[in-house]
């Protein structure tokens, strides 16, 4: 069975029972429903040994369920269906008469709205690739990591998302992505984090990758230094980076958050602080390739500026958030009230988030640096004060002191505890020119879809406390 | 449960004998998590996520692999569920022989617990349906928390939630495990932001515990809502936590994660071999730790125990089928056992607990914590008041981190009261703290008596890859340190 075949069944086999349950619904009813689908194949590894291995296969749909003319009652459901429409039909059928039955007992969600259902707003997207069968995979990532400490994990197989909405709008997307993440250890147990994904396994990129990877344990085996804390000129790699974006889809950058003001953006939308004119971040969905539309139909831009160069220009507006700050609402084709959002999930999350390349060229870093810190990797960020954007962390892997241009010794691990306004304001020196793109490699209920591109960030101080 | 055993056998006698693998278990779970919340009295989330599904793992050439196939038992599937086992069946058996080459750690039948059994969570009659509160009585008792947690207009933002998860297990295996076990897992929580003065706060309460209707009558909604709306707008004027060295009491829903943190994932016995590094990260202890670590004081005392009723992560076995009973991790402050499941611990040559665990149906089982406790000690909660000259009284968890080895960690709390000369004093915001494992626990003071013990828990234990969320429950007295570090919020 080709991987093309499957991905034809799937959206079809979407498409029939989606059209089946609609056939059923009472006046004034309205679905949606949200398919989650995935073949993938996981080998978990340790100190270059296979642990725990197999294959999940998984198929979810998330319905959403809405009774009512101008206001609704909603109610939702995220449920394992196995395949089969027939099976999945009735066991759909069940949940939706559960549904009907509870939004009996509930009151009127004053903030629930319908996606905009504009038929040219369906989509559809199909990313094939060329994945390595298993056997290959274990092969080659075996026969690269010979001799060396390697711990991590391989993915790979079929993504697929798929919505489509009793009003007439249909989306699908699906990818076959491959990953491989993994670290690399030392006797002193230190080690350095390297990822390898795409679409189209290349043996010989992945070859050269590890190899590279493996000339930099060396480094790494040199006595740590043990440094006080205090405030220290640092570099942030780009997965340095990559670790404190995630924390603007922790109540930073959605509306919600701002308007319920716990969100340090609050205080760019009221002029009273700002980032550095180097600091753009967008979300752009041609850099980092997922579904642009979200699980209730909402269907984000191609790309959206939310901070200009400092600037606040654009939050994450959710379909609720719309509704319950009165922001702009049209007609339907139908004539149902939508309100029109920016295709923002409902925990109003990054999704596809890039910043902007710097000036700085990669073969200046050292020498920008001149003495200071260099930071691979961050681990465990939290807020400690989210309001005024402070977050504290951790060093983690491949982390390093310079001096005079040069990578002096890795370093025992350090508490940073410092704010968005210095990090990408007060004491931004330059982003790089180059940037890395990191697939995202979640796999908490099932595995997700996403990625971000963002550069790495030199910087005057960083405060550092334990 | 004869069915599971049948499903089983059907399934590998449709491959020849010579193709079979050695050893196979089949789990079946099914996890029917409902939410139902109120925000500022209205309607916020009335949402199931009702997961399903058959995870087979087998053991060929010594070496374990798995397939799952999703959804619906064998009573509303058929037939069909015997092909898509078998096929599972052998595209595990495939994996296993094939990696057996580069296998981490080689496997026997003899290794694998045969278990016979059943769990369910306690004084719980599933029958009896009717003294669950109706769903408009529901929504009737979280609108009124809402609207009484509005005590001023400084409060933002009110919320309410119930949640209620019903957790099937069944296994079966080739040789002779036939396991059942049905949990009830409840959560409910009042949540509050006020906002003025320049300042945003956040208060909760809540309960996380295995249970029935009493559990959600018993805890006291509108009070309890009443309390976090009026504490949540004092932060508001409250003075920052002082910063400086002095002594803290943490109470049991602080405690929870610093428990959690700090002790519960170093002993993971699969993080201490390894497994995690990647992920979830390492531990500074060691193998040749156990049995001689001092790993806190000698009023720690800490103990895996899943014979608690209504604890969250009670149960009589674990996933791949061992008989779960209590033990004592830390006995005296010194580390006696870790957290690691049967196959870990022939791994290690270290004896563990029954604590290989699956979050999800289509998840291998890992090593997790369970309930993971503090033992009560002596001392009354006036007496671990006045024996502070100076220090920081802190309440409910509001950030979390710690290095990958779980040494270096950050804590805040919601609420804080300043302690001055034995002597409850003022309220303090944003209390914080920072320190490393290994002398924080050998800074253990006092340990607080039966009185000053509370149940908690967490919904929301990450670890693994691929990765798991899983419960966890945390029953701590309150406890008093010395010399910790404080500090507060930003101006």
């Amino acid at each position: 069975m080709s991987q093309s075949f499957i991905k034809r069944d799937l959206k079809s086999d979407f498409r029939e029972l989606s059209q089946e349950l609609f056939k059923k619904l009472e006046p004034n009813e309205h679905l949606g429903l949200f398919l989650i689908g995935e073949d993938t194949d996981f080998m978990r590894f340790s100190q270059s040994k296979v642990g725990q291995t197999g294959h999940v296969s998984d198929r979810q749909v998330q319905l959403t369920w809405l009774k009512g003319e101008s206001t609704y009652k909603k109610v939702e459901a995220r449920v394992t269906i196995s395949g089969h429409v027939a099976a999945d039909l009735k066991l759909l059928e069940t949940e939706i008469a559960r549904m009907r039955t509870e939004s009996a007992a509930m009151p009127v969600d004053p903030y629930a709205t319908l996606p905009p259902v504009e038929a040219s707003e369906g989509s559809e997207q199909i990313e094939t690739g060329k994945l390595p069968e298993f056997n290959q995979a274990i092969d080659e990532i075996f026969k690269n990591f010979s001799g060396l400490d390697a711990a991590g994990i391989f993915s790979s197989g079929m993504m697929a998302r798929g919505f489509s909405h009793s009003l007439g709008l249909f989306h699908w997307f699906s990818t076959e992505l491959f990953q491989v993440d993994y670290s690399l250890y030392t006797q002193s147990r230190r080690a350095s984090k390297h990822s390898y994904s795409g679409t189209c396994w290349d043996s010989s990129a992945f070859q050269s990758q590890v190899l590279k990877a493996r000339s930099q344990l060396a480094v790494l085996e040199r006595d740590p230094m043990r440094l006080k804390p205090g405030s220290y000129r640092t570099y942030l790699a780009p997965d340095s980076v990559h670790a404190f974006i995630e924390m603007f889809s922790w109540g930073v950058v959605g509306e919600r958050s701002i308007r319920k003001s716990d969100s340090p953006f609050k205080w760019l939308r009221t002029n009273e602080k700002e980032f550095s004119p180097k600091f753009s971040l967008s979300e752009d969905f041609k850099k980092c390739v997922q579904p642009r539309f979200n699980d209730q139909g909402g269907l984000a831009p191609e790309t959206l500026s939310i901070v200009n160069k400092g600037r606040l220009e654009e939050t994450l507006v959710s379909a609720r958030s719309a509704s319950e700050f009165g922001l702009e609402s049209t007609l339907t084709p139908s004539g149902y009230a939508s309100v029109r959002s920016n295709g923002a999930n409902a925990a109003e999350t990054l999704r596809a988030p890039c910043i902007s390349a710097g000036d700085l060229k990669s073969s200046q870093i050292l020498s920008g640096l001149g003495e200071g810190l260099y930071l691979s990797q961050l681990h465990y960020l939290n807020w400690s004060d989210r309001l005024h954007g402070r977050i504290t962390g951790m060093t983690r892997f491949a982390c390093f002191w310079v001096s005079g241009g040069q990578i002096v010794a890795p370093i025992e691990n350090l508490r940073f505890d410092d704010t968005l306004f210095r990090i990408f304001g007060s004491e931004l020196i330059d982003f790089t020119q180059e940037t890395e793109h990191f697939s995202n490699p979640s796999t908490y209920d099932y595995r997700q879809i996403g990625a971000l591109n963002v550069p790495g960030l030199l910087l005057k101080e960083m405060a550092f406390t334990l | 449960m004869s069915s599971l055993k049948e499903l089983l056998n059907e399934s590998l006698n449709k491959i020849p004998a010579s193709e079979r693998p050695e050893w196979v278990m089949l789990r079946e779970m099914r996890d029917r998590d409902q939410t139902w919340s109120m925000r500022d009295a209205h309607p916020d989330q009335s949402s199931v996520v009702d997961t399903r599904g058959f995870f087979v793992e087998v053991l060929a050439q010594g070496k374990r692999a798995y397939a799952t196939v999703p959804a619906m038992g064998f009573a509303e599937w058929g037939s069909q569920a015997t092909a898509a086992l078998t096929q599972a069946i052998e595209k595990a058996t495939s994996r296993a022989r094939y990696t057996a080459k580069v296998n981490l750690f080689n496997e026997t039948i003899e290794m694998q617990p045969i278990a016979l059994g059943a769990y369910r969570t306690h004084a719980l009659s599933h029958a009896d349906s009717a003294k669950w509160l109706s769903l408009s009585d529901l929504y009737a008792m979280l609108a009124q928390a809402t609207e009484a947690a509005k005590v001023s207009p400084n409060v933002l933002d009110a919320s309410a939630l119930f949640r209620r998860v019903d957790t099937e297990i069944l296994m079966a295996s080739t040789h002779g495990t036939e396991v059942e076990q049905f949990t009830t897992s409840l959560q409910g929580s009042v949540s509050v932001t006020a906002q003025g003065f320049g300042q945003c706060q956040a208060r909760n309460a809540f309960f996380d515990l295995q249970g029935g209707p009493e559990t959600v009558q018993s805890f006291q909604w509108v009070t309890e809502a009443k309390r976090i709306g009026e504490e949540a707008v004092e932060l508001l004027t409250a003075e920052e936590c002082p910063t400086g060295v002095m002594d803290i009491l943490l109470s049991p829903d602080q405690m929870m994660l610093q428990i959690h943190e700090s002790i519960g994932h170093p002993l993971e016995l699969d993080r201490i071999l390894g497994d995690e590094r990647n992920y979830a990260g390492w531990s500074f202890v060691q193998l040749e730790d156990i049995g001689k670590l001092q790993y806190g004081s000698s009023l720690l005392n800490c103990t895996f125990d899943p014979t608690q009723a209504n604890e969250l992560a009670s149960y009589a076995f674990d996933d791949q089928g061992t008989p779960a009973k209590k033990e004592f991790l830390i006995r005296a402050g010194v580390l006696e056992r870790v957290l690691g499941g049967s196959i870990s611990q022939l791994r290690a040559l270290q004896p563990g607990v029954a604590n290989s665990r699956t979050s999800l149906w289509s998840r291998p089982a890992i090593d997790r914590m369970a309930n993971l406790n503090l033992e009560p000690g002596d001392s009354s909660f006036n007496e671990m008041i006045a024996s502070i000259e100076r220090g920081v009284w802190m309440q409910t968890n509001r950030s979390w981190s710690i290095d990958d080895f779980r040494n270096k960690f950050q804590f805040s709390g919601e609420y804080g009261k300043l302690i001055e000369k034995g002597k409850i004093t003022r309220t303090v915001r944003n209390p914080s703290y920072r320190g490393v494992s290994t002398s924080f626990w050998r800074n253990l003071k006092k340990v607080g008596n039966l009185s000053t013990t509370n149940t908690h828990g967490l919904f929301n234990c990450g670890k693994g890859e691929p990765n798991q969320v899983i419960r966890v429950g945390h029953r701590s007295p309150a406890c008093v340190f010395s010399g910790v570090e404080v500090f507060g919020g930003s101006s």
